[in-house]
């Protein structure tokens, strides 16, 4: 037994200190790397801890253009004391005994020193299955999404994504079966994947050398450290671990230096991967995880995390270590730019996105003119076009503040109210499906969202205000799917994805396949809505009171209990980090979990983003409801910041609204540069966005001076010049052209991502929205014509009402021509201006907020 | 004919006396009644007369209109045949069907009771339905005869008032525009019957950047909620159904309030009446307050009234010996809530029986009594709400043993006929035996966590259980029979707390030439239900009688409805209770088709 110990303690050793396998970094242009204007060395003053420790160093030179690059393949390493450490010439560092010493670093004819120190060199590591077997299953990607870590595992064999369950993996391994999803027992025979009495026969070894055939082919060499290590771990016996030991010194985090790197073309630099453990010491695990490129074309990666430009553009190098999951960003740039000017800064947003564009030697787009930007903020506010009125006294309006003067009237109007009640309306989903009690529960919702609107609710209130819902109010309609209560599963997913801008869905019926998140998390998570039900019935107790009831959810079948699906036993509410709720607060769980909820950094991060995708387009983090691992934030400490701020000030939407739209960032023209032309990550220029169908078919009725008559589905009408935005239920107003133009069922949390299509070019040339509102008596044609206005007035006033300009002098006599030349064809003056209007309202300008 | 009192319970004690007749084995009723869809305008003033029109289906020949109360008289002016629309969800599309339009004098006397009253037609097919027509003392005015659906053109009001007015159309809206006062609060409600629910939006005339003549939305109330839109439910619908909104000014200034229908509803038959008033605290009675006659409030509902002669009241609805002798003859003690009383430590003492008044003022409050019993006591656990009512203050009890341990609560658990999800309800009732006693906490919350607020008011009643005759339930608005057929009452009777013995009905005031027999009728198939929880806690005893009414050969037309008065009676061992009104319902006998067509050949004849 003793003699199994000491061989597994030697065996974790072995393995972790061996030296990285790989190429020698390729070559860069050397003219990049001369004369640095300062170098340092990360990390800085380490401590090495157990037996052969390593530690990997990288050399960074910050040079006169502002990049930093590095300079580990074109240094000199030397350690001062011998008996402390050694050091290879690709700069990693090996534990040789305890004591202290001094890394020197010679780089660009400059020196650099840090400190090391070594501990616990004669002390052996124990062994763990998820620290070392793990680990190689990991860096193999035997455990990837793509193999052994999909939802059922592939030829019988499964394991957890990344190694994050490492019991269930080791069960799996060492005792066999065939993982089912349904259940927690073998759906075959349960054949070991190791075999203990002839060590090189098991499958777990000969499977990935391809000694039997294998679907994922040879991923693992006979002669590998790796190999050898599985091969020892079996000849002892194969354990799980030193009891006792492995919770002691668990890998609580791990984190990537650098983190964003901008790369010349041709560029390199190393990764340099960090494990923090659970004692407070940290390991070097450079070598010992997978890298994946987001997108090769971009940046390639080796198996030892060198990192290689290839050609101009943004992604992410994936970095899996056991039970983790990390990435690093890398931008590549084009030349760089002769005397990049310092663009003016309105606030901190501007900060951050410019100091990015800096790096990546874009230039932002100049400042968009008056016309620009007033049309562009009014939509983006509001929803609605500026009057021409209003845009001729902007645009003469010679006070250098009106621009904020007009953000502050703006967010203070009721047509804000209008627009973000629309916004969030569809975002908290009022629907038919919420349709009880004769369609009054979806218009008791849209009134809370309303009063939450124009009361500027702080979001964390409102968010607190929707989970815990209990009663009979606006936020709990929410709660039901018609008549009935909906299931706490998809209301849980749904609360998720919407406050903490993450998507658990598919970790319902098993672990999540590409995220950490597990089929136990959601169930935990699940069981704080498992108490929702629904009180009364029609007799003297009102239906549709939501309370939390001890008893259950009132679901039959599940025994009013919220059931694991595969484990078939009850889950207790279990906060996503783990944590269950205490039992004190069982009878109104979902009071602490909002209060978790709102509180976690996930929440002000997914309300900012979700916000500022608003006003962009895309999001920091975009789709802006889906943070994951493969979707990185592309100004992440922007993020932070806009969070922090948000928080800072009370959640306060209308405040998060006004600072990015007084930022010169918002403000910049969608006018591209050469440099910028491409960019559609980095908020170089305004970007255009076509308008939503509603607000677009409100511009329509508003240029056109003929309202859309909205008539729901018992054949009633709105009242007159109902908006599109003000539609309460909308699912009651049938209409082609908001169908169309892409207006969301809500049977789900909407994405609009719609591309033009056939359907649109066709209602364009015959639909009745383009072409009875020309003709319909009553409207802005006939009160030109009845005013008498020139067709040159007429055109100016359909400018700006329309694109928020004057015509150009060009487009001026163009159009001018058009109608004399029209008239001269046999049409009426009221034909050509039909003409002209529908001109101005099929054009990509009019449709677009730009 | 009236059959005298003493006979009719022995002539129809349908549980006892004679062999029963089977509904599906006599001729069936074959008259089309009429049918009134709508009235406009719905109320008036006192002492003033008013242009009445009804509108509805079958009511050609409407010779009288039947209204309760003497203080109201009506008089038929003319008849006009018109076309009556419907939208037809599945064709989606109007259909017309032809209908009339009776138009009536209604003289109001000064001296008329504030309050509701029940309109009906009375035609040669018999009487209509009933529709509330509403007196007031306030100045009552009829919505201009301009257009004023948009805010430019808002009918100028002086309040008090009560404007009539009518949703002529899908999507309209009706503005009217007053001046208030820098903090005066001000009450609004509107009410209207079967054709629309009434919203009421309160705007600012302030304009915006984007339109000068916008309104900004200060206040919105949506009408009565979509439950069962019968005249029954409207006129006892709960406080949150009732369109009342109140607001306070914090300027002076100019303002519109705009009256519409959810769901964009309106027609010709979509009247609403409006009023706006300075609130006053000492008016609790909404304007559609007030009970139709012959509706006596239910004894199973949080709007019931718990008084201190409640148990009185309940003796009266049993045989006398069968009374608990411990109870107080007259006049409950009543407890008035004191805080803190927020844990069972600081649980106030309550004598049984008592009836206990208090408040949940704030969210989370719990308010706690103290009580004792003696081993094997039977009580009942009543609870009012008179204010804030279900579904926003759902007032739990929860009784704990000296332990801490709940004993009970009133919360009745059970499963849905479709077996797909438990039904939970708050009980206004609920019935406990302490088997043993001791002492005992009361406590008394909002269900949920989250309301609370000093309208949620609770009064209490703990008392002893009284086996009683509960609720009964005449089914049938009105009864039109011809000379040789016959009608049907259905009657549905509760049976409160144990009451094991039976219940004879009756029906009095019987116009000459029909009887009152008793009757059978299928019971439909129900199911099985695997699990209807503790409902002997909960639920009464329900049995269903059906009585016919049978028009002989040669009973004469009634040209007026006579009112029939539907009697309830307890019998315990034989020994009879008193008798209970339970509802009087118009009836009429009309002339047979023969008899119609031979008046009108003899009219024909020069």
């Amino acid at each position: 037994m003793r003699r199994r110990s000491l061989t597994i303690l030697i065996l974790g050793a072995w393995i972790l200190v061996s030296p990285a396998q790989g190429a020698p970094p390729p070559g860069e242009p050397a003219a990049s790397y001369e004369a640095p204007l300062s170098v340092r060395v990360e990390p800085r003053d380490v401590t090495l801890w157990g037996p052969g420790a390593t530690q990997r160093f990288l050399v960074l030179g910050k040079f006169a253009d502002g990049m930093e690059r590095d300079l580990t393949s074109r240094s000199r390493f030397s350690v001062s004391a011998s008996e402390v450490a050694s050091v290879e010439a690709t700069g990693r560092v090996v534990a040789i005994g305890d004591g202290q010493t001094r890394l020197q670093v010679e780089a660009a004819g400059r020196t650099v020193e840090t400190t090391i120190r070594v501990e616990g060199s004669e002390e052996l590591r124990p062994f763990s299955f998820d620290r070392v077997i793990g680990g190689i299953l990991t860096q193999r990607g035997c455990n990837d999404s793509g193999c052994h870590g999909s939802v059922k595992g592939r030829g019988g064999l499964k394991l957890s994504l990344n190694g994050l369950y490492p019991e269930k993996d080791y069960r799996w391994i060492v005792e066999g079966g065939v993982y089912q999803v349904l259940s927690p027992e073998s759906g075959g025979p349960r054949l070991p994947r190791v075999n203990l009495q002839d060590p090189e026969k098991s499958l777990l070894l000969l499977k990935p050398t391809f000694g039997v055939p294998h679907g994922g082919g040879k991923v693992i060499a006979e002669d590998s450290r790796h190999y050898q290590g599985i091969l020892e771990w079996i000849r002892a016996g194969a354990p799980y671990g030193e009891q006792g030991a492995v919770e002691s010194i668990r890998i609580e985090r791990v984190e990537v230096h650098p983190q964003w790197t901008v790369l010349d073309p041709q560029g390199t630099q190393q990764l340099l991967v960090t494990a923090h453990l659970s004692n407070g010491r940290r390991e070097d695990l450079t070598g010992d995880v997978l890298y994946v490129s987001n997108d090769p074309g971009v940046v390639s990666v080796s198996r030892e995390g060198l990192v290689k430009a290839e050609k101009r553009g943004e992604t992410a190098v994936m970095i899996r270590a056991a039970g983790h999951e990390i990435s690093a960003g890398f931008g590549v740039i084009a030349e760089p730019v002769a005397g990049y000017p310092e663009a003016p800064r309105r606030n901190f947003i501007d900060d951050h996105v410019f100091a990015k564009l800096r790096q990546l030697n874009i230039l932002p787009s100049e400042p968009s003119g008056d016309e620009e930007f007033l049309r562009r903020v009014c939509l983006d506010l509001t929803g609605t076009l500026p009057p021409p009125g209003r845009v001729r006294e902007f645009l003469a309006d010679p006070d250098p503040a009106k621009r904020d003067k007009l953000v502050e009237i703006l967010l203070d109007s009721p047509e804000y109210i209008d627009y973000w009640t629309f916004r969030f309306a569809e975002l908290f989903r009022v629907s038919y499906e919420n349709g009880g009690d004769g369609g009054v529960y979806p218009l008791l919702y849209w009134r809370w969202i309303r009063d939450s609107i124009a009361r500027n609710k702080p979001y964390d209130q409102v968010a607190r205000e929707r989970l815990a819902a209990q009663g009979y109010d606006g936020p709990s309609r929410h709660y039901f799917n018609g008549s009935d209560l909906r299931r706490p599963t998809d209301v849980m997913a749904e609360q998720v994805r919407v406050f903490l801008g993450r998507r658990l869905d598919c970790a319902q019926c098993h672990d999540h396949p590409y995220e950490a998140w597990s089929q136990n998390q959601f169930w935990g998570m699940t069981a704080f809505f498992g108490r929702v039900t629904q009180l009364g019935e029609l007799s003297h107790t009102p239906p549709g009171v939501v309370i939390d009831d001890p008893a259950g959810h009132g679901l039959y079948g599940e025994g009013e209990k919220v059931i694991h699906p595969r484990t078939k036993e009850e889950i207790l509410p279990r906060y996503l980090d783990g944590a269950l709720l205490p039992e004190d607060k069982l009878n109104d769980p979902r009071t602490p979990l909002a209060s978790w909820m709102t509180s976690h950094p996930h929440f002000a991060e997914a309300a900012v983003n979700r916000i500022w995708g608003n006003f962009f387009g895309r999001g920091i983090v975009d789709p802006v409801d889906d943070f994951r691992s493969s979707h990185q934030p592309t100004h992440p400490r922007l993020l932070k910041a806009l969070a922090r701020d948000f928080v800072e000030h009370g959640h306060d939407l209308k405040h998060l609204i006004r600072l990015i739209v007084q930022s010169r960032t918002y403000q910049l023209s969608g006018t591209p540069n050469e440099t910028n032309r491409d960019d559609r990550i980095n908020y170089s220029r305004a970007w255009p966005r076509p308008l939503d169908a509603e607000v677009l078919l409100d511009a329509i009725s508003q240029v056109t001076g003929v309202p859309e008559e909205f008539k729901n589905n018992t054949g009633m009408p709105m009242p007159p010049g109902t908006r599109a935005l003000n539609l309460d239920r909308p699912h009651l107003y049938p209409s082609r052209f908001l169908d169309m133009y892409g207006r969301t069922d809500r049977q789900k949390v909407p994405e609009r991502r719609v591309e033009a299509n056939v359907e649109q070019a066709l209602h364009l040339l015959a639909g009745p929205t383009y072409t009875s509102k020309l003709s319909k008596q009553g409207g802005r044609i006939d009160r030109f014509l009845e005013s008498g206005a020139s067709d040159r007035e007429i055109i100016v006033e359909l400018s700006l009402a329309g694109r928020s300009r004057f015509p150009t002098p060009r487009e001026q006599a163009a159009l001018e021509s058009m109608i004399e030349t029209r008239i001269k064809g046999g049409s009426s003056r009221r034909q050509a201006l039909e003409a002209l209007l529908w001109g101005l309202v099929a054009s990509r300008e009019f449709a677009y907020n730009h | 004919m009236l059959l005298p009192a003493s006979r009719v319970s022995a002539l129809i004690a349908i549980f006892l006396l004679w062999p029963p007749l089977s509904v599906q084995g006599y001729p069936a009723d074959s008259i089309k009644g009429p049918e009134l869809l709508s009235l406009f305008p719905l109320g008036g003033r006192r002492g003033t007369t008013v242009e009445v029109h009804m509108r509805g289906k079958n009511l050609a020949g409407s010779y009288a209109v039947w209204v309760d109360g003497r203080e109201l008289k009506a008089r038929v002016d003319r008849i006009d045949e018109i076309q009556l629309k419907e939208y037809d969800l599945v064709k989606k599309a109007w259909k017309s069907q032809p209908g009339y339009r009776v138009s009536f004098q209604m003289e109001i006397d000064g001296s008329a009771e504030i309050g509701t009253h029940s309109i009906r037609a009375v035609t040669p097919q018999g009487v209509s339905n009933a529709l509330p027509f509403r007196v007031t003392s306030h100045p009552v005015l009829t919505e201009t005869g301009d257009p004023h659906q948009t805010p430019g053109a808002a009918q100028k009001l002086r309040f008090p008032a009560v404007v009539n007015g009518k949703i002529s159309r899908g999507g309209e809206l009706d503005f009217y525009g007053f001046d208030a006062a820098e903090g005066q609060e001000l009450t609004f409600e509107v009410v209207s019957h079967l054709g629309i629910e009434p919203t009421l939006t309160l705007y600012e005339p302030a304009g915006s950047w984007f339109d000068p003549n916008r309104i900004r939305e200060l206040a919105f109330h949506l009408g009565r909620l979509a439950t069962p839109a019968t005249l029954h439910t409207f006129d006892r619908m709960p406080n949150y159904e009732k369109p009342r909104l109140t607001y306070r000014f914090s300027r002076k200034g100019y303002y519109l309030i705009q009256v519409g229908a959810h769901l964009s509803k309106g027609g010709p038959d979509c009247p609403y009446q409006f009023r706006i008033a300075p609130s006053d605290p000492r008016v609790t009675r909404p304007l559609g307050s007030g009970s139709v006659q012959g509706l006596p409030s239910s004894w199973a509902e949080f709007s019931r009234e718990l008084e201190p002669d409640r148990l009185e009241r309940l003796r009266s609805r049993t045989v006398l010996e069968t009374a608990d002798p411990a109870t107080p003859a007259a006049g409950l003690p009543r407890l008035v809530e004191a805080e803190p009383n927020q844990s069972a430590g600081h649980a106030q003492e309550v004598a049984v029986p008592s009836i206990i008044e208090g408040s949940i003022d704030r969210p989370g409050d719990v308010d706690n009594y103290r009580f004792k019993v003696r081993d094997g006591a039977k009580l009942a656990f009543e609870v009012q709400t008179p204010e804030v009512t279900p579904p926003f203050f759902n007032p739990r009890l929860t009784v704990l043993d000296a332990e801490g341990n709940e004993s009970f609560n009133n919360i009745f658990r059970r499963l849905g006929r479709q077996f797909q999800f438990y039904r939970k309800t708050v009980e206004p009732k609920t019935l406990h035996t302490f088997e043993p006693g001791g002492e005992f906490t009361l406590q008394v919350r909002d269900i949920t966590s989250r309301q609370g607020d000093p309208g949620f008011v609770y009064r209490l009643l703990i008392r002893p259980q009284i086996p009683h005759m509960g609720d009964i339930e005449v089914k049938d608005d009105r009864v039109n029979l011809r000379a040789g057929t016959a009608g049907k009452l259905t009657v549905i009777t509760d049976q409160e707390e144990g009451f094991g013995g039976e219940i004879v009905l009756s029906i009095r005031n019987l116009p000459a030439g029909v009887e009152a027999l008793p009757g059978t009728e299928p019971e439909p198939e129900k199911g099985i239900n695997p699990d209807e929880g503790p409902k002997e806690r909960f639920v009464p005893k329900s049995q269903k009688a059906t009585v016919l009414l049978v028009a002989r050969e040669d009973a004469p037309a009634t040209p007026m409805p006579r009112m029939i008065r539907i009697m309830a009676r307890p019998v315990i061992g034989g020994s009879l209770g008193p008798p209970q009104l339970v509802r009087e319902v118009p009836l009429m006998v009309v002339k047979r088709r023969e008899q119609v067509l031979a008046e009108t050949r003899e009219e024909e004849t020069p």
